[in-house]
């Protein structure tokens, strides 16, 4: 049971770091980042390269502390630059459309992306190496249960994370800028925000974490492939609608909820449909409950 | 019997209350004007009857039937037809497309007969661009039939909105601001066109803020106030009522 | 109005059409271009299909793919497992497709913009996961094999050139079916709905269920191309129906350009060809172009003349809804 406990948390953690991207983005601009879930894989394959570096005959060449922070490292500012970059390609010059028109935009950036990593990578799958990095005996035991260092690895990195990003939007200005973009674009380059700018930072603030998220996605399933991002981003998406999408606070919830009905659900129902029930929890809410457990109703303007 | 009744008509949207139990009549052959400070509600009351939305509470009677709470089309079949505040043409459409599709409540042709070109369609779709036309006529626009609808000025815009609600052949007509934004010669000649709609028979309740419109041409006020019907009757006992006055403080009420 | 120059007048190019598209066999020897061209019929019921949803009625569907999949294993299952007639298995799976539009359609397409795209892209890839999880009913990724081809008394459509006429045939037909119904009374209620729902409805439009209808059309027609599809190439398997295929399918209507159903034609002949020409040159590289293709198209956009600047404008007049104003 307590296993089941880790692994939802573990899960949630991943799905949390993936799902603030989605949730920002629309917060500020009203439209869903698709390309956001192949930024995350980039991120993960970011982590693979720099992993591939300091490993030789299956041996590390490093602290492990040092290569796991390096690639946290690259994969930030990979992540970043490329997020900034879609938004100012992709998204920038359909500011004036209304919103389906960067849906589709965003469609054809992630099959971009996800096909050029899979070109590049020749469609296989690739290995993280955990056990090198995290090694077995590092993992920590409490009562009957092993908790392996990548769960409380994860845990810990998402826990540190999360709470830079809360002092971020609280404290400094950039933060609060963001959240005043978020409630009224317009009210706040009256005030002299330059809203580009904000737009720009939050693109880069969630593949940040989008970044990190991908790290510690490869170090949970030892293997990464050019479309993990769609599937996992699939369940960010409705973790992200689950909390209410635009909501920070809402996203994280909504990815603890959705992990743990997954883990549940795999364990107690059926493995093979696990994914399943993601996509039937996305389906149930935007049917009943479209703005979400933390989000404010969709406004009905006639 | 009255053509319209409301009864004790509320709507609430989460905490906000923007219709509160508003009752009135209106009699076939009126013309009466719904007027109200911004935010009176009278859009809203105008969305609860005409289908759009659904009242939270009370009642909405029209040709003696009870249709609190029913959707839009069946209004429109009921004889029922309204413009938008903002208006919502078809702006890529021609004038007479926009009209045409006034026509839909009052044709049957549906998938089988589209599908197969089916006889019943050529004849409706020729009795349609008829109507059609018949509709432009009445407001004066019959020369702009196979002009883009986006390329129209403000008050013609207004003119085709009113043209299309008439195509779907209304015992009620709700105009929304048909004045809003018209220079006085293009109110003037609104005021003709809502004239001679009524005199065909057509029952009119508009909306609007230019005062002066609405006095000269209504033969009924309602007064909304924050969602209250604060006073109802013939415009000249309108414009001495204290309430309203104080409704509208600050607002010019020649 | 019904003299002969009347009639060529206004219908010229669907004679054009249909006059080319049945001389082909004729006239090309090559069976793999045949065979390129006999999936250009199917695929081009799919995009008809989606046409009327997407480019008449204003509603996007992301997970398309899963209609064909079921006219595909639809017809597949009830041959090989219950030797039913084909043709009758066809109709069977395509009122089973319908069926489905219809119950999930109901919900969903009361839906607006990204949250319609993305309740349809759960649903199409919920159908995906169910093809290759159900293994004992759909033999899983291994997928179905030896689907017998269709025949009708002594034709044998295996045959490249009579089967390329028959598929045609139908593709035409369903090709005349959309014409008409874009152009009658319905598709004017259609266009209406796409512009403002909310101004179609207070002229009688009855908008859910003209949604509902279109939509259960477009999956009946992309039931039908699975159909057929799986017949000719006699076997089927999952990964012909993911969210790629259901992307592409958007693709094809948005690159042909959705005034009319015309783009169904347009955008098929883009996305069947383009991939023929790209797989000569790097065999990866299909789904790259055309991610880089619509990109392009729909970041070009704010372009203001020239033939691109009508596609612009008309993807912009889709999107442009009730936000505005």
């Amino acid at each position: 049971m307590t296993q089941q406990v880790v692994n939802a948390l573990t899960l949630g953690s991943v799905i949390a770091l993936f799902a603030l991207g989605y949730s920002m983005v629309y917060g500020i601009l009203t439209i869903l980042n698709f390309a956001h879930g192949e930024v995350f894989m980039i991120g993960a394959f970011m982590g693979y390269y720099v992993q591939k570096l300091f490993i030789v005959d299956n041996q590390l060449t490093a602290n492990p502390i040092l290569i796991i922070f390096l690639s946290l490292l690259v994969a930030m500012v990979v992540c970043g630059a490329l997020a900034v970059t879609i938004e100012f390609v992709a998204y920038r010059p359909l500011r004036q459309a209304a919103r389906l028109a960067p849906l589709i935009s965003a469609l054809a950036m992630s099959v971009l992306l996800r096909n050029i990593m899979g070109v590049i990578t020749k469609f296989r799958v690739r290995p993280i190496s955990t056990d090198l990095l995290l090694p077995q005996r590092w993992a920590v035991h409490i009562g009957e249960t092993t908790i392996a260092a990548s769960r409380y690895v994860i845990i810990g990195v998402t826990l540190i994370s999360l709470v830079a990003l809360e002092l971020f939007m609280a404290r400094t200005k950039a933060g609060k800028a963001m959240r005043a973009c978020a409630q009224d674009r317009e009210a706040a380059s009256f005030m002299g925000i330059s809203v580009n700018g904000i737009i720009s930072l939050t693109f880069l603030v969630g593949a940040v974490m989008a970044g990190i998220g991908g790290i510690m996605t490869g170090l949970y399933y030892t293997q990464i492939d050019f479309s993990m991002g769609f599937s996992l981003g699939m369940k960010a998406f409705t973790a992200a609608v689950l909390g209410g999408i635009g909501n920070l606070r809402g996203a994280v919830l909504g990815s603890f909820i959705l992990a743990t009905a997954e883990t549940l659900g795999s364990y107690y129902i059926s493995f093979t449909y696990r994914d399943v029930i993601a996509f039937a929890i996305l389906i149930t809410i935007l049917l009943f409950k479209p703005s979400g457990l933390l989000g404010k109703p969709i406004p009905v303007k006639v | 019997m009255p053509l319209m009744r409301l009864d004790g008509v509320s709507k609430r949207f989460g905490g906000l209350e923007a219709l509160r139990e508003v009752s009135f009549a209106l009699h076939v052959g009126q013309i009466m004007a719904l007027i109200g400070p911004n935010g009176a509600g009278k859009t809203t009351l105008f969305n609860c009857v005409a289908g759009a939305d659904r009242p939270s509470a009370g009642q909405v009677f029209f040709r003696g039937e009870d249709v609190t709470g029913r959707p839009a089309h069946a209004m429109c079949r009921a004889g029922l037809a309204r413009t938008f505040q903002h208006s919502r043409l078809f702006d890529d459409l021609t004038v007479l497309e926009n009209v045409i599709v006034g026509r839909h409540c009052r044709t049957y042709a549906g998938l089988a007969a589209a599908f197969l070109r089916l006889p019943r369609h050529g004849r409706e779709e020729r009795e349609s661009r008829e109507q059609a036309m018949h509709a432009l006529t009445r407001v004066g626009l019959a020369d702009r039939a196979q002009d883009e609808a986006g390329s129209l000025p403000l008050g013609e815009r207004h003119l085709l909105e009113i043209a299309r609600g008439l195509a779907t052949e209304p015992v009620l007509l709700l105009l929304d601001e048909p004045a809003a934004g018209l220079n006085d010669e293009e109110t003037a000649n609104l005021g003709h066109c809502v004239r001679r709609i009524r005199d065909d028979g057509v029952t009119i309740l508009l909306v609007e803020h230019d005062m002066t419109f609405v006095m000269d041409i209504s033969d009924q006020v309602v007064v909304l106030d924050y969602g209250r019907k604060i006073a109802d009757g013939p415009p000249l006992m309108i414009q001495a009522d204290p309430e309203v006055i104080r409704a509208y403080l600050g607002e010019d009420l020649e | 109005m019904s003299t002969p120059v009347g009639f060529w007048n206004r219908n010229w190019g669907f004679i054009t059409l249909a006059v080319v598209a049945l001389a082909m066999p004729l006239l090309v020897a090559d069976a793999y271009l045949l065979s390129i061209l006999a999936f250009m019929a199917t695929r081009f019921m799919v995009v008809i299909g989606l046409s009327l949803l997407l480019g008449q009625a204003g509603q996007i569907s992301l997970g398309h793919a899963a209609f064909v999949a079921i006219g595909a294993y639809g017809s597949a299952l009830l041959v090989t497992r219950l030797s039913m007639n084909p043709w009758l298995a066809m109709v069977v799976a395509a009122v089973l497709a319908a069926g489905v539009a219809g119950v999930i359609g109901i919900p969903t397409l009361k839906l607006k913009g990204h949250y319609l795209a993305m309740a349809t892209l759960g649903f199409g890839e919920i159908v995906f996961i169910l093809l290759v999880q159900l293994k004992g009913l759909t033999r899983g990724t291994d997928g179905i094999t030896g689907i017998p081809p269709l025949t009708l008394g002594s034709l044998d459509f295996s045959q490249p050139r009579l089967y390329h006429v028959l598929v045609w045939l139908v593709a035409l037909i369903v090709f005349r079916l959309a014409l008409n119904l874009s152009e009658s009374r319905v598709g004017r209620s259609l266009k209406a709905l796409r512009r403002s729902e909310l101004a179609a409805e207070s002229l009688g439009v009855n908008a859910s269920w003209r949604k509902l209808q279109v939509f259960m059309i477009s999956a009946v027609f992309a039931s039908l191309a699975g159909s057929f599809d799986a017949h000719y190439v006699q076997f089927i398997s999952p990964d012909s129906y993911g969210i790629t295929f259901s992307v592409i399918l958007v693709c094809s209507v948005v690159i042909g350009g959705f005034r009319s159903v015309w783009g169904a034609l347009w955008g098929t002949l883009a996305t069947v060809i383009l991939p023929e020409v790209i797989k000569r040159i790097h065999e990866d590289a299909v789904n790259l172009v055309f991610g880089i293709l619509l990109i392009l198209i729909v970041v070009l956009l704010p372009v203001k003349s020239g033939p691109l600047a009508r596609v612009a404008h008309d993807v912009r007049c889709l999107f442009h809804r009730e936000e505005r104003g």
